[in-house]
């Protein structure tokens, strides 16, 4: 099972996915790097990838860093499933701690990015669903907000106040401890 | 036909995840408003703190809308249990102790500010009395029940907001004209918020929204002149500002003062006849209003000393529901075994089963000087995980045990008893408890 499996891989890694983003750049990616988007994966499961992969909702700029992202963490999973077999576990333990702390180190740098295009990776994270990106770039912006007052809020992501004074009285009757 | 696309997409300020293709362009650059509602919501229950999500509420509109919803805060408080800022102590007076900091280095977080700041000082002097029983604390509320006056009430109070509320108990509205409110509560306990409408913004408790059940006792001539005692369960509602009628118990329920046993997650609220002899257990279904009792059975050895069997929180627990939803308590007998009983509710005391029974010196390994000196420990309930009992000896034992009563295993802790009467956590009012 495991030496027909790993011949499959080959033959699966060998394989390329032609993407194309909304402005009609192209990228070719290798199928493991591909198929981390569930909605890519089901495209190849249909046979319909020939000719390309449009994406009509991801632009070239953040298609790039999506793929960025994705062969990072394809690699990273294939380095999980040969070593769980060709090392003895202490040596495995060894290897997936580096491992591990050098994703780390990779996704931190990975969302160095401004607000726009962290929002936009979470769009095309969340309509390629590809879950780790999703979760990576959601608990960023998550962060962000820790500890800020809502002006500090408003004022960082634009948003309008549109409560009137009676409704925002009443929220802070209501969570009076949240504010003191 | 890109400029079409840019203007469409400033447009467009809520979209589903399979949305139409459009073009993403520096000109335009992408901000929290194209995340459509369910991406938000996303990012929004990736944040712990309920201090953070409280002031986040309150930036807008749709934050707020989409925070207070049912959907939302049942999903948070799945994923972060909110915090507990400490317990409430029932001893005489009612007494607040802190949680312990988390551990790690020491770094003061917004919770701990407010942790500072609970306090029942507020309360007017003879409240915190011993005529004052606490005995609820739910999304930050407490319910105190006075039974001191000819007619009882019961008090809700916010130790954060610092207000309390007393309301009057249903003196006035006696179901026929040989009924007597008697100046006894079982029990005030808060339900959770959220009751009716799922899409209405959920409000945290506080003392102008809440909803309360009291379990009042009522006296009742019979035809031959005796007096005889029945529960009644109203529901207090501060929005409508009234007493309901849940339901009344066709059972004559104990003369004698009744023990309270415990609420579990189910939402059954079970009470022991505290009198010597009596084996009646009374049950009430806070989801339904329906009372039952459970005559327990006689202890399956003989136990010399229990003569005269009485039940309490020390030797009668409430574990909780099994799979079938039948009532499971637990009792020690003698002092020496632990019975786990199997009740389910009919005429005529319901059947109850004995499910298991185990000798606890047997169980623990520990051989107490006096053999009859187990029994139940009393600690806040966060600390007893479902389906477990905390057992211990009186001696000076320096252990406790939990037992998971499925398993009947007993796992070895260092002891923590506490004298008061009930232990009663404290949450955070957000996210509030919500069914």
């Amino acid at each position: 099972m495991a030496s027909a499996g790993s011949g499959d891989e080959k033959a699966a890694a060998a394989a390329m996915i032609t993407l194309i983003s909304s402005d009609n750049e192209k990228f070719e990616v290798t199928e493991a790097t591909a198929t981390l988007s569930q909605t890519i994966r089901h495209m190849i499961e249909d046979g319909c990838t020939d000719g390309g992969v449009p994406l009509p909702n991801v632009t070239s700029k953040i298609l790039a860093r999506v793929i960025e992202y994705c062969k990072k963490h394809a690699t990273a999973a294939a380095g999980e499933e040969g070593s769980s077999s060709s090392f003895s576990d202490a040596a495995f333990l060894e290897v997936d701690r580096a491992f591990l702390e050098e994703l780390e180190e990779f996704d931190d740098a990975f969302l160095e990015v401004d607000r726009a295009t962290l929002f936009d990776l979470i769009l095309a994270a969340n309509y390629l669903d590809i879950k780790g990106l999703l979760n990576l770039t959601c608990q960023k912006v998550a962060d962000s907000v820790k500890g800020k007052t809502p002006e500090q809020i408003r004022e960082m992501y634009n948003i309008v106040n549109d409560l009137t004074p009676e409704e925002e009285a009443e929220i802070r009757r209501e969570t009076q401890w949240a504010f003191e | 036909m890109e400029e079409d696309g840019q203007r469409r997409r400033r447009r467009r300020r809520t979209r589903t995840a399979a949305m139409p293709e459009r073009g993403c362009h520096a000109g335009a650059a992408t901000s929290i408003h194209d995340l459509p509602n369910d991406l938000l919501e996303l990012v929004l229950l990736r944040v712990p703190c309920p201090v953070t999500l409280a002031r986040a509420a309150s930036t807008c509109r749709p934050w707020r809308r989409l925070i207070s919803s049912a959907g939302f805060i049942r999903r948070h408080r799945c994923l972060h249990p909110p915090p507990v800022l400490g317990h409430f102590y029932a001893r005489c007076g009612t007494s607040f102790v802190p949680a312990p900091p988390p551990p790690g280095p020491p770094r003061a977080t917004a919770v701990d500010a407010i942790r500072d700041r609970v306090s029942l000082r507020f309360l007017p002097h003879n409240y915190n009395t011993c005529v004052m029983e606490l005995t609820d604390s739910r999304g930050g509320l407490l319910a105190l029940v006075c039974n001191c006056n000819a007619s009882s009430s019961v008090v809700m109070c916010d130790p954060l907001a610092r207000r309390f509320r007393e309301v009057c108990l249903p003196a006035a509205m006696p179901v026929s004209s040989s009924e007597r409110f008697t100046p006894c509560c079982l029990g005030a306990f808060l339900l959770d918020a959220g009751d009716e409408d799922d899409t209405a913004i959920i409000r945290s408790l506080s003392v102008s929204n809440f909803r309360v059940l009291c379990v009042p006792l009522v006296s009742e001539d019979d035809d031959h002149g005796r007096s005889r005692l029945s529960a009644r369960a109203f529901v207090f509602s501060a929005r409508e500002s009234r007493w309901v009628l849940l339901s009344l118990s066709t059972t004559v329920v104990d003369p004698c003062a009744h023990r309270f046993l415990g609420r579990t997650a189910e939402g059954s609220l079970v009470w022991s006849g505290a009198s010597c002899g009596t084996t009646k257990v009374l049950h009430l279904d806070e989801n339904t209003g329906d009372f039952s009792y459970f005559a327990l059975p006689a202890p399956a050895k003989d136990v010399r000393r229990d003569v005269h069997v009485y039940y309490w929180r020390w030797n009668l627990r409430a574990v909780g529901r099994d799979d079938t939803g039948a009532m499971r308590l637990a009792r020690i007998v003698g002092g020496v075994d632990l019975e786990v009983l199997r009740c389910v509710p009919g005429g005529g005391g319901g059947a109850v089963t004995v499910e298991r029974a185990v000798n606890l010196s047997d169980l623990t390994g520990i051989k107490p000087w006096s053999d009859r000196s187990w029994h139940f420990l009393e600690m806040d309930d966060a600390a007893v995980p479902t389906g477990s009992v905390v057992v211990s000896t009186t001696e000076k034992c320096r252990w406790m045990f939990t037992i998971d009563v499925e398993i009947m295993e007993a796992v070895r802790g260092r002891k923590r008893d506490c004298d008061a009467r009930a232990v009663l956590p404290y949450e955070l009012p957000w996210p509030p408890p919500i069914k």
